[in-house]
């Protein structure tokens, strides 16, 4: 408490004292605050946004998103999410089925050509060729990692069959590998028998062009082309050969397989190196210290504006304030809680109400709960003590909760100043044409109405014998702490038997609750991979998604049932009209089925110096642009 | 004196031993699951992993006295492990983090003897003077005024407002000379660097940067030490041996300086042990308000994280800097005693 006065005190005095001039600090370097940690440099390893940080300035996609500006000075929002807009990079021509570059077979199967540009230039001095992008995609698949990213490409080369590579060796050589366990020991015919099937995903034609063969329609694959994180990211062969990379044989490739198990990205060759076409060239990565770029010269566009770009890590609130307060920082990384802090400062600029494309929070409730040594639900028995294994099982049981949150108090008193807006189903709003908007979609607080539920839950037992359980939010995770306080208050106010207990954990304790499905609802957040909603209804809908998969045999088989076909049929096709009919349907079942509480978002927002301009918006990337980014008084 | 030492020095690796079976067994007592966070704080990676393989993988369900094992014989092989809160190796972490700490903690020390021994001694010989009141009441202040509070409002007050002293270790001018290739890293304490490279800019810039973590850091110790050796003077300016070698006609300053003060240090010494001890637990703070990469924040995280080889890394290397830290005091006291027979 003590702290928060204090780092109050210094900001009210900072920033009212300071009256910095025109002068720009540091005209050719942007320094930029944040707390991200960088885990890898490798493309094919990386999967978090800092690490895409990195690749989306210093690598280059065969295809990208165009942006708008949210600068000092002006907000323009002429980005664009729709696959027809991407914009070609290393790629000439962005492939359309009226530029014949995407050819659809009788078959189901289709084709995307990419003719690839020429002279452009590694960083490290090698020149851009098709067989680069080969072996890139390539590369990506064969030392696919537990946890990685790449089942984005696995997925559509198999039609959706598979997400993982073990999953394809085990059919193509029709062996067991343990879950991929057993792969590094497969003989080097049976590897070249893997690669076969991989090599045939994607292969450089006679004329240069680079084409990718999937066996059926999945429309949003030119997006994930467009993938900014990494795997997407084109690499120089020979260079990543020198580094101790995967050679490019057919039978040599499971050596790199699944590096470090996954969870050690120090074993990939690329951990800490790279090389790529991007406007930046990495200077220095001091890992969890700073990141320093400085300008490619010989880049195939115009050279960026700005020569340096400093990223530095900066924990501490009160120094990212202070240095960005003082002008000794261009763009600061603030906590929603610190926007007022900043807001209307002399010298700072504060852009509200921007479009974001993640769902995070969500609460997902556990039907079936694991009772083994699960000291979160009392008795574990129908009593007022405790709950029973299939207390979530209810839709009732999951609308009275559904109406027992205040949506609009925690807009207000926890997103604050940022806002938010409330959601109703597993597909944010930002995808405009996916997202049906009708009002009765959402849930609001009622608490008569929550008490209907409730004594309708489980034929009436619920209300009649009352509960107990605990529910938990991980540490430091204010918002989850004000999701958990906001159901107790309002739950318990219905019924004296009913009771629930909040409690912070460390997030080692709260991950093992949630993977152990010992939590009655557990509150977490997916941010996009690829703009498309397919990325979002899977994690949350489908049988085998990242959270569905731990909500309990009960719900698990409801997905399996209902929603997975749905998912399927909507990428079946191409049709957006269609694709978006099944996705209302999905909306209207989610609320129906309330299998998830659905909870409002904190609307995007930037904070710079008011001579930052050129600032690059698209709520696809991962982060800044800095290519667009110049520092000057318009 | 010799063979004391080295019976310490022999008892150092079962002190250090002791500590990290302790440590390791209380770590033991959270799950497999819970282990394993360290690898999973990314919610998207949770798609594709499988929990149980990585438990195997890992052998976090191997039993403790074959984890134990296994992670004695690596550390045996000299690899302590892979740090996920510092991405980097533990021993490439302490060489990174430990030359800040260092550059830290020595350059604490100069306020420590100045502030605390010199300034206390003189306090107890102006006893009840204005010198002895004002630092009575700076000692006070600084023993009262939390790290964190001092350090915020240094920084508010030096930085915030009057642009003196920016956290973090150097500006941007000067960080991109070290990163150069004509700076040259001989020990990784910047100002020791600064000076070898002869780069006073650098240097001066380093400075800069250490002036108010190194204040704040050494306020707690420097106001103990003043407050101890203060008291100490004064009780022993009352002995009698001092009486005598005042009525032998000594003059004031060699009685202070050769009868007085060298015996006044004794209980000095024995708290420098302690003192040592507070300023690498004052680094935590320290680093961490005044964006320093160190040890001391290095080790915040690796908790907050349960980055489990960070932490017994740290723990290895707290425990060898309190043995020889209080070996030395041993050996300090002999020197300044010579009653004191070690062994």
């Amino acid at each position: 408490m003590k702290r928060i006065w204090l780092v109050g005190l210094i900001l009210v005095f900072v920033l009212s004292t300071l009256a910095l001039g025109q002068e720009i600090k540091n005209p050719d370097t942007i320094v930029r605050i944040e707390y991200g940690t960088i885990n890898t440099l490798d493309p094919a390893y990386s999967y978090d946004t800092s690490s895409a940080a990195v690749m989306f300035n210093v690598m280059e996609t065969l295809v990208a998103w165009p942006y708008g500006v949210v600068d000092a000075n002006e907000t323009d929002l002429s980005y664009s999410l729709a696959a027809s807009d991407l914009v070609p990079m290393l790629a000439t021509v962005v492939p359309s089925v009226d530029n014949g570059l995407i050819v659809e077979y009788p078959d189901g199967s289709l084709t995307y050509q990419f003719p690839i540009r020429e002279g452009v230039h590694f960083h490290a001095g090698g020149t851009l060729t098709p067989e680069d992008v080969e072996y890139t995609f390539e590369r990506a698949i064969l030392q696919e990692r537990d946890g990685g990213p790449v089942w984005m490409l696995i997925e559509p080369f198999t039609g959706q069959k598979y997400t993982r590579l073990y999953q394809v060796v085990e059919d193509v050589l029709d062996v067991d590998t343990n879950k991929g366990s057993t792969i590094n020991d497969l003989t080097p015919e049976q590897q070249a028998q893997v690669y076969a099937e991989i090599a045939s995903w994607v292969e450089v034609t006679s004329t240069g062009d680079v084409v990718f063969l999937l066996d059926a329609p999945y429309p949003p694959f030119i997006t994930i082309l467009a993938y900014t994180g990494g795997f997407a990211s084109i690499l120089d062969k020979e260079w990543v050969i020198e580094q101790g990379g995967w050679d490019g044989e057919a039978d040599t490739w499971a050596a790199w397989y699944n590096p470090g198990g996954g969870q050690a990205a120090e074993e990939s060759e690329l951990y800490d190196v790279i090389n790529g076409t991007g406007p930046y060239m990495l200077e220095h990565w001091d890992p969890g210290i700073e990141v320093v770029y400085e300008r490619f010269d010989g880049y195939w566009r115009e050279p960026a504006a700005i020569k340096t770009v400093v990223d530095k890590k900066i924990q501490e609130w009160s120094d990212r304030l202070l240095l960005f307060g003082r002008g000794d920082a261009d763009i600061c990384s603030v906590d929603p809680q610190y926007l007022p802090q900043v807001m209307g400062q002399p010298g700072i600029v504060t852009t509200l109400n921007l479009p974001t494309m993640s769902l995070n929070p969500a609460g997902f409730f556990t039907a079936d709960l694991n009772m083994d040594g699960n000291d979160l639900v009392g008795s574990g028995t129908w009593a007022e003590d405790g709950i029973a294994p299939e207390f979530c099982n209810d839709a009732h049981l999951r609308k009275a909760f559904a109406y027992a949150f205040e949506y609009q108090t925690y807009i207000d008193d926890v997103l604050g100043v940022a806002g938010g807006y409330k959601t109703h189903g597993p597909i944010p709003k930002s995808f405009g044409w996916a997202y049906d908007d009708r009002p009765e979609l959402y849930y609001a607080f009622d608490i008569e109405k929550a008490e209907e539920e409730m004594k309708l839950a489980h034929d009436g037992k619920v209300w009649d014998t009352g509960f107990t359980f605990t529910l938990l939010y991980n540490e430091g995770n204010q918002g989850r702490r004000v999701i958990a306080e906001i159901l107790e208050k309002n739950i318990e106010s219905m019924n004296p038997k009913f009771h629930i207990d909040v409690r912070g954990v460390p997030w080692a304790s709260y991950l093992d609750r949630m993977v152990t499905e010992q939590m009655p609802l557990f509150v977490i957040g997916w941010n996009v991979d690829f703009p498309d909603p397919h990325n979002f209804v899977v994690p949350f809908a489908h049988s085998t998604g990242t959270f569905s998969g731990w909500q309990g045999s009960t719900l698990v088989a409801m997905f399996a049932e209902k929603y997975n076909p749905l998912i399927s049929a909507a990428m079946a096709t191409s049709v957006q009209a269609e694709r978006a009919d099944i996705y209302y349907q999905i909306e209207q079942m989610s609320y129906n089925d309330c299998y998830d509480l659905w909870l409002p978002q904190v609307n995007g927002y930037r904070v710079m110096r008011d001579w930052v301009q050129g600032y690059a918006f698209n709520p696809a990337f991962p982060d800044v642009y800095y290519y667009s980014v110049y520092k000057a008084y318009e | 004196m010799l063979t004391y030492i080295i019976r310490r020095l022999l008892i150092l690796p079962i002190v250090v031993f002791g500590c990290i079976v302790l440590v390791f067994s209380v770590m033991q007592l959270l799950s497999p699951y819970q282990r394993l966070s360290v690898y999973c704080s990314n919610p998207a990676e949770l798609k594709n992993v499988d929990f149980e393989i990585l438990i195997e993988r890992y052998g976090l369900n191997d039993p403790i006295y074959t984890q134990f094992g296994d992670w004695f014989m690596e550390i045996l092989r000299g690899d302590l492990g892979w740090s996920e809160s510092a991405s980097r190796p533990v021993s490439g972490a302490f060489k990174r983090f430990m030359p800040v700490s260092a550059e830290l903690a020595l350059w604490s020390a100069l306020p420590l003897i100045l502030g605390g021994v010199w300034l206390g001694s003189l306090a107890a010989v102006k006893h009840n003077k204005p010198l002895d009141h004002i630092t009575r009441i700076f000692a006070i202040t600084g023993w009262s005024l939390p790290t964190f509070v001092a350090g915020l409002l240094g920084l508010f007050l030096f930085y915030g407002i009057l642009g003196w002293f920016p956290p973090g270790q150097l500006g941007l001018a000067a960080s991109a000379i070290v990163r150069s290739s004509v700076f040259a890293n001989y020990t990784g304490i910047i100002t020791l660097d600064a000076v070898l490279n002869w780069n006073w800019f650098v240097f001066a810039d380093a400075l800069r940067h250490l002036i108010l973590p190194v204040f704040v850091l050494s306020l707690v110790s420097w106001a103990m030490l003043l407050r101890v050796t203060r008291a100490s003077m004064l009780e022993t300016l009352r002995q009698d041996y001092v009486t005598t070698a005042r009525a032998k006609g000594l003059e004031e300053r060699v009685v202070i300086k050769k009868h007085a003060r060298r015996n006044a240090l004794m209980p000095v010494v024995t708290i420098a042990g302690v003192t040592v001890a507070f300023l690498f637990n004052g680094l935590v703070i320290t680093e961490t308000i005044f964006d320093f990469h160190g040890l001391g924040r290095w080790a915040a995280r690796a908790a907050q994280t349960f980055d489990l080889p960070a932490l017994l890394g740290y723990l290895l290397f707290n425990g060898v800097l309190i043995v020889v830290a209080n070996l030395i005091v041993d050996i300090m006291y002999a020197y300044i005693d010579p009653r004191v027979r070690l062994g």
